[in-house]
């Protein structure tokens, strides 16, 4: 079957109103008595007067209507929660409805901790739907319309689409230093936020609520991003972190003193009090109290959510002569070219691009051959010619073969990831052939045309051809085959991936195929995640604390890029790769023991 | 992060709707079709059906919105049996929308008392002897009346009359006006108007003076434990910036932190109500004077015929 896109839909933005809740102004508070003031609306009487010189009359059924509608809606006022009810049926139309750990978080927050709290579930269990009920539930009720989201840069989509698409909100993803002031509801990135001139931007601002994503990068309270987040006016606070307390007691202090000062007195009053040792709690009953003041944290197990099973499948594949050829030939070109870039102090990412390429498909490495080529010394260019004439002429490869072969024994839907546009563009074309509904997805496609494409695909398409960029941020629960053409270098791509399918909503197991190229770095890349560090075993997210305490969450990639380059022999390749398994084993490992983590409630 | 429908430990969204209150919602669903001139049946109990023209859709979903059958559900039951009904009930998004809807078209009224059972039925009939009517303006104001606290977040409706002839304000009028009364856009012929002697504005600021009065004498225990609350968390507060400004040399920086912290806090915190006006009419109601003269003196008394009580 094939599906041409052509009309451009889905133009109805989630949060759309015509009778929008209007801003109202109020007078100056008059006091009552000692203890509360009343305010008068102000704009309610200039559109009264308005109205009257306007002689904008309606009718009288219509003004007992507003008064029904505003009595029935006040005794539903009194539930503890107004969002699960608002989102209801929309909530229903994506399929979803929320866990009760969930909603009882946020109405603790809301009803309990006064809208300051740090949330600190355990992965997975949907720290962010917390933060947007909270967040949904202020703006129902009035008391938030100008909210400030901070999340790492690589966050800000998913924040963006989360809070759009599950809680009608309608949020702006920041772009540019204007957005600060006509924009009210914002997600931005945590690293531009702090600098100027968005820093004095934010810092002029009243926000109502300010929700901080990965709240664990404020541990110190030296850094500029602890001072950032201090300066910020705001009523209601959510910091967002599965993991409060890492390493020592202090970067919990920290935390807790930003989101509530003196909860804990001052430091050397909670040295005092609370710390026996760097790791070591002193009155751990008193200090669990005063955190369950301001913190929650759900964990797994009973009362919150059970996933369902992440069936990982090693699917070996043994390229034909041919490739074979191709990739030992580049593979011996770039050692060479790799070798001579270090020592004159020149970027090798061209080189490493061009072997990850070539472990994908022979068509995804024909892009860089070409710009290679062009670029190429004289000495270079007939090498290069050869391989890109090569790489060219390849009509099929072993990877696509053995994905045809895959295929018919899959139930539902499939979706593919690869990292190159190369590799998309073939999958596709042999697909298509082979009769398949396929659509694709990529970092090129507008909002628009990607809720289009996730339409078409959950609607007719047999399998989603989606890049890296592509599949950010989109959920596709209803599918649950991925097949990874190749191997990202990161293992939180590779989990990033997965988790597009294997998250809360989905009911099936999740079968996971990884395809890997025998005899090429690929399948070293497929035993260090899959064989060493056995990171399909892992919990969902636990691969990400531990990644981040070794401080490899950015640099696993150029760890992996340093251990090629410098082996000079397949059995030093294998052992530096060991050395790079152990230690994330070891925090592993270190991370079960800790019992700081027990402090919280 | 939210799991599937069907899930057996599904939290229900909504308790059933007690009886009364799921007849309220489907008399406002029913009054709202019947403003908008729209079909509402029910082909099963709480589960409606309304056509929506192109007008109604452009209304309720945006401009340019085509006409579609909008099936609604008033209960869970009703929003399990019929799939693809939305969820309809005080809070729900269909609802808030159609709410939204109704207080703009709802916000400002001008109506005529044309018929009270049992005083206007004659009037105007040559020999009809209903002392001397007149239409006084009142402006009827519905009121709401926001209670809020770090935890308290409720609110209550109040209706409140002030005559703008004579300035006098009554609360709870709009009860009076839905017994036995009947409204018109155009008032009787044979009864003239007086003419309006208070502004609007002087009307609003009565209305402000009776809300503050009210609450005033109101229970407001809420308040005082809001107060003893913020009081004793701007004390820790207090207590602790000291402590680090006795202990740091950042004293300038840290006094002003602190001031941002307590200024948070109250903005957080602080008891108080917000009153808003969300719908408003301008009513003309007939009042009867009558005199009489005893023992030498001419009394003249009125007599407002839709409350039924005499005014001095």
């Amino acid at each position: 079957m094939e599906i041409r896109v052509t009309v451009p839909i889905l133009k109805n933005q989630p949060g759309a109103f015509i009778f929008g809740p209007e801003i109202e102004t109020f007078y100056e508070p008059i006091a009552v008595d000692g203890n509360f003031a009343v305010r008068f609306s102000r704009s309610g009487l200039e559109n009264l007067i308005r109205g009257i010189r306007r002689r904008e009359y309606s009718s009288w059924e219509w003004h007992k209507l507003a008064r029904l509608g505003e009595e029935l809606t006040a005794a539903a006022d009194a539930a503890s929660l107004l969002c699960p009810l608002h989102l209801a049926s929309h909530w229903e139309s994506v399929g979803v409805i929320p866990y009760p750990h969930q909603l009882d978080t946020a109405r603790r927050v809301i009803q309990e901790m006064g809208g300051r709290a740090i949330l600190a579930d355990e992965v997975g269990l949907g720290k962010t739907i917390e933060a947007g009920m909270i967040l949904k539930e202020y703006m129902l009720r009035g008391l938030v319309r100008r909210a400030l989201i901070l999340t790492p840069a690589s966050l800000c989509w998913q924040w963006f689409e989360e809070l759009r698409e599950k809680f009608r909100i309608p949020v702006v993803l920041h772009r540019s230093q204007y957005d600060w002031a006509r924009c009210q509801c914002i997600v931005a990135s945590i690293d531009t936020a702090k600098r100027e001139p968005h820093l004095a931007e934010v810092l002029a601002a009243d926000w109502d609520i300010l929700i901080v994503d990965e709240a664990h990068k404020l541990k110190n309270s030296k850094t500029q991003n602890w001072q950032f987040v201090n300066s910020i006016r705001k009523k209601y606070f959510l910091m967002l972190t599965a993991t409060p307390v890492q390493n020592d007691l202090r970067e919990l202090y920290n935390l807790i003193t930003l989101l509530k000062p003196g909860q804990l007195g001052t430091y050397a009053e909670f040295k005092q009090r609370f710390t026996a040792g760097r790791r070591t709690p002193r009155d751990p009953e008193l200090l669990r109290s005063l955190l369950g003041q301001v913190m929650v944290r759900n964990r797994r197990g009973t009362g919150t959510i059970e996933f369902t099973q992440r069936i990982v499948r090693a699917t070996p594949v043994t390229l034909t002569p041919k490739e074979r050829q191709l990739y030992q030939e580049i593979e011996a070109f770039i050692r060479r070219q790799a070798q001579q870039s270090l020592a004159e102090k020149k970027t090798i990412l061209p080189y490493i691009t061009l072997l990850r390429e070539v472990c994908s498909s022979p068509w995804a490495a024909v892009l860089t051959l070409k710009k290679l080529h062009e670029k190429a010394q004289p000495e270079l260019r007939t090498e290069l010619e050869r391989l890109l004439q090569q790489a060219a002429h390849l009509e099929i490869s072993a990877k696509v073969q053995q994905v045809l072969n895959l295929l018919p024994r899959l139930q539902g839907k499939v979706v593919i990831f690869t990292e190159y546009r190369g590799s998309q563009v073939f999958i596709k074309k042999h697909l298509e052939a082979a009769g398949l509904g396929v659509v694709t997805f990529d970092g090129s496609l507008s909002a628009g045309r990607k809720e289009f494409t996730k339409f078409l695909f959950r609607r007719y398409g047999d399998v989603l051809v989606s890049t890296e960029s592509g599949g950010e941020g989109i959920n596709l629960q209803y599918c649950n085959n991925v097949i990874n053409f190749d191997l990202p270098w990161n293992p939180m791509r590779l989990e990033q991936r997965i988790g597009r399918v294997h998250r809360l909503g989905q009911t099936k197991d999740v079968y996971v195929f990884n395809l890997a190229t025998q005899g090429t770095i690929e399948e070293h890349i497929w035993r260090l995640l899959h064989e060493k560090i056995r990171m399909f075993e892992m919990v969902v997210g636990q691969l990400d604390t531990i990644l981040t305490q070794l401080h490899l969450d950015k640099s696993f990639e150029s760890r992996l890029i340093d251990i090629f380059i410098r082996s000079e022999s397949e059995t030093e390749l294998v052992r530096e790769l060991d050395q790079l398994a152990n230690g994330i084993i070891e925090a592993r490992d270190r991370l079960a023991r800790s019992s700081l983590l027990d402090l919280v409630p | 992060m939210l799991r599937e429908r069907g899930d057996e430990a599904a939290h229900g969204l909504s308790s059933p709707a007690p009886p009364g209150k799921l007849s309220a919602v489907k008399s406002f669903l029913e009054q709202f079709c019947r403003n908008l001139g729209l079909e509402c049946r029910w082909p099963v109990d709480n589960a409606a059906e309304l056509q929506l023209t192109d007008e109604a859709a452009g209304l309720i979903d945006g401009p340019r919105t085509p006409g579609y059958s909008l099936r609604l559900a008033l209960s869970q039951d009703a929003a399990e049996v019929h799939e693809d009904a939305e969820f309809f009930t005080p809070g729900s998004y269909r609802w808030d929308r159609f709410l939204a809807i109704t207080h703009h078209k709802g916000k400002l009224c001008r109506q005529y008392v044309v018929g009270i059972a049992g005083f206007l039925d004659g009037a105007g009939e040559p020999e009809a002897d209903m002392g001397e009517l007149t239409y006084e303006p009142h402006l009827l104001i519905q009121w709401r009346l926001n209670y809020r606290t770090q935890q308290v977040n409720r609110r209550r409706i109040l209706d409140l009359t002030v005559n703008l002839v004579t300035g006098h304000l009554e609360a709870g009028y709009y009860q009076y006006l839905l017994q036995g009364c009947s409204l018109g856009k155009e008032p009787l012929p044979f009864i003239p108007i007086a003419k309006r002697r208070l502004g609007f504005k002087a009307a609003y600021q009565l209305m402000s003076d009776e809300i503050r009065y009210l609450l005033t004498v109101e229970d407001s225990s809420w308040a005082q434990a809001a107060s003893q609350e913020l009081a004793q968390e701007i004390q820790a507060l207090e207590q602790y910036y000291n402590n680090r400004i006795l202990a740091e040399s950042t004293n300038s920086l840290l006094a002003a932190e602190k001031a941002m912290r307590i200024q948070e806090l109250q903005r957080r915190s602080q008891p108080r109500v917000l009153a808003s006006p969300f719908a408003a009419a301008l009513l003309y109601i007939p009042m009867i004077s009558y005199q009489a003269s005893i023992g030498g003196q001419t009394l003249c008394l009125r007599f407002d015929p839709v409350a039924g009580h005499l005014l001095e």
